[in-house]
């Protein structure tokens, strides 16, 4: 076998190795677009401010790192989801930004793998 | 006489089918691979119409198949690296959007892109060099 024909097999080896890892996360959400479960609930603190608890679980099987939970400007670090994680944050807001929250103000940033950086934003 | 232009006319025939060739592999099959094997509806905002790029490879491959060796080959590359930078803007530089039930997903693939782009042009110069060389070793 030529040289060329081993090295263009190897770099195209290399691209699939690559791609593996979203290739089955896409598949994953697609089958399940829950896999990323969020639920959101609010508790009222005091007459000024609720806190916004809010709920993350994770059913999938490729690893999603440096997960940010996004409030408007805010972001809050929730580590790392592997398969069955679940972590749950409580975030105090007064009641007129509570009030003024739409779904597109939550948003939620990690990467696949520790690859490949994804946002994920609610659309109003 | 008309062995030689049978044999030209062969050589266009096969330039335009590798010419098709790169464009199902790089304009065709890259959208088909997310929205029909992952199932994602991906945004690709190509850089112009996918007929200039079909007419674009055609040439190329015809150019690739009838030219003599190194300008052959140098052909051959070109039309690698028109596929890895159709590829490149058609997929904002790697950075594609998602539409998924109520939710838009940004996806940041651009290491993967440039592994594309890279692999593409290894290859391609790897296999202009080889045809160079044959070619030059028959003169």
């Amino acid at each position: 076998m030529r040289p060329s024909i081993v090295l263009a097999l190897a770099i195209g080896f290399a691209i699939a190795a690559l791609f593996l890892p979203l290739l089955v996360f896409a598949v994953e959400v697609a089958q399940n677009p829950a896999l990323l479960g969020i639920r959101v609930d609010a508790t009222v603190l005091n007459q000024s401010h609720v806190a916004l608890t809010v709920a993350l679980s994770y059913a999938g099987t490729i690893p999603l790192t440096d997960v940010q939970l996004m409030i408007r400007n805010r972001s809050i670090d929730l580590g790392d989801l592997h398969e069955g994680s679940t972590r749950t944050v409580a975030i105090p807001l007064s009641v007129d930004e509570a009030l003024g929250l739409r779904p597109s103000d939550l948003g939620l940033r990690f990467k696949v793998m520790g690859i490949y950086y994804v946002e994920v934003r609610a659309i109003d | 006489m008309t062995r030689g232009i049978a044999r030209k006319i062969s050589q266009g025939a096969i330039g335009i089918a590798m010419g098709l060739v790169y464009y199902v592999l790089y304009v065709v099959a890259l959208p088909v691979a997310f929205q029909s094997v992952v199932g994602l509806l991906v945004e690709f905002r190509p850089p112009a119409d996918p007929s200039i790029f079909l007419a674009l490879f055609i040439a190329l491959g015809v150019g690739e198949g009838i030219a003599p060796a190194t300008v052959g080959a140098s052909l051959g590359l070109l039309s690698k690296v028109v596929g890895s930078l159709y590829i490149y803007y058609a997929t904002n530089g790697g950075v594609i959007s998602v539409a998924l039930a109520g939710y838009r997903a940004t996806i940041d693939l651009s290491l993967l892109i440039y592994a594309i782009v890279a692999g593409s042009i290894i290859v391609g110069v790897l296999g202009a060099s080889a045809r160079a060389c044959e070619g030059a070793s028959k003169v």
